[in-house]
């Protein structure tokens, strides 16, 4: 029998059938795996715990002819429970999973699951805005796909500069100075500092709070900008 | 007439809302928690659902991100009728429409009537 054990992150779940469920695992090594849990929404189903969104989760299986495994057993790792007691943390925790399910449809990198993962873990951080875990997924996003912003020289390759204020060019990935409105260098600096730190070590930071909504901007139109993501 | 399928919390609001649906010559069916109205979906098979987001345990989110992944469910329009202000909704930054809802209503801002044209 071709059976495997791995850890995995639910991203995706549709029904199938009178009782089962196809359920799409985001693993460590095995990239995205689908596997069929049989009988998983009768009320006594063993399956059930183990294959809950927002949580991680062991799972056995066995290696189907096609593309479809068969779940055999899961047990419940852990479960960010604070995402679902918050409606927009929630929402926030959805979004993560549709744009991972859209950018592994074609191609797959085990960054992949330690950004979700990670996503999950400060998402469920009571403490921590979700905004900011939004602009933090955001960043990493782009940052494994190949599309960082250019945070350091503007389209004309000039050195950013303080107390000036700019707007986006997105097919560019860069910013350029404006004469008049824009946005202000603190975005900059808060977009530099979501390259480079978790959302936990910028909270420690402060000060982020004024710049988050206009970095959040760019972040998540930069990211359907590139990766055709749809809204 | 429709079938109209109210999830809702609060039992007494609940009853409310049926005796206004119910006098507008709807036929009206009740669940209090998100999971409860996944089976009544099921067999009840309304037209409308009218959907109380703030939930406990499984909130009006979960349910319908749930609802959407049943795909002989899709037609069955969503009303969110909710105590949740409108700028928290923003915050939320769901698209709404792909998940099956064609109408937001904040409850303090809803009257019965307002409520019986939205489902007529």
């Amino acid at each position: 029998m071709n059976q495997y054990v791995t850890t995995g992150i639910v991203i995706k779940r549709v029904n199938y059938g009178e009782a089962d469920r196809i359920i799409t695992f985001l693993t460590p090594r095995r990239g995205k795996v689908r596997g069929i849990a049989k009988g998983v929404r009768r009320e006594k189903s063993k399956l059930a715990g183990g294959i809950e969104l927002f949580s991680e989760s062991d799972l056995t299986l066995i290696k189907g002819r096609g593309e479809i495994d068969t779940i055999i057993s899961t047990r419940l790792k852990v479960h960010y429970d604070s995402i679902v007691g918050d409606l927009v943390r929630t929402g926030a925790g959805y979004d993560f999973l549709g744009i991972v399910d859209a950018v592994t449809e074609d191609n797959y990198e085990e960054n992949y699951y330690s950004l979700i993962s990670m996503a999950f873990k400060f998402l469920n951080v009571k403490t921590l805005d979700a905004e900011l875990t939004r602009c933090w997924f955001y960043t990493r996003l782009l940052d494994i796909t190949g599309y960082t912003p250019e945070l350091k020289l503007d389209v004309n390759d000039e050195p950013l500069r303080e107390d000036e204020n700019y707007l986006f060019d997105f097919s560019a990935g860069r910013f350029q100075l404006s004469q008049s409105e824009g946005f202000s260098t603190d975005v900059i600096k808060l977009m530099r500092l979501l390259q480079k730190h978790t959302p936990a070590q910028i909270d420690r930071v402060g000060g982020t709070k004024e710049a988050l909504p206009a970095a959040a901007q760019i972040l998540s139109r930069l990211a359907e900008y590139y990766l055709q993501i749809k809204k | 007439m429709s079938r109209i399928l109210i999830i809702e919390p609060d039992v007494v609001l609940a009853r409310l809302y049926k005796s206004a649906l119910v006098a507008s010559r709807h036929e009206v069916g009740h669940s209090t928690t998100a999971q409860e109205a996944l089976h009544a979906v099921e067999k009840f098979r309304p037209d409308t659902i009218i959907l109380e987001i703030d939930m406990p345990n499984h909130n009006g989110l979960e349910f319908l991100y749930e609802f959407s992944s049943y795909s002989d469910w899709v037609g069955i329009d969503i009303i969110i009728h909710t105590s949740l202000r409108p700028s928290l909704f923003q915050r939320m930054k769901v698209s709404w429409q792909h998940l099956g809802v064609i109408e937001y209503l904040y409850k303090p801002d809803t009257t019965l009537a307002a409520l019986q044209q939205t489902v007529a």
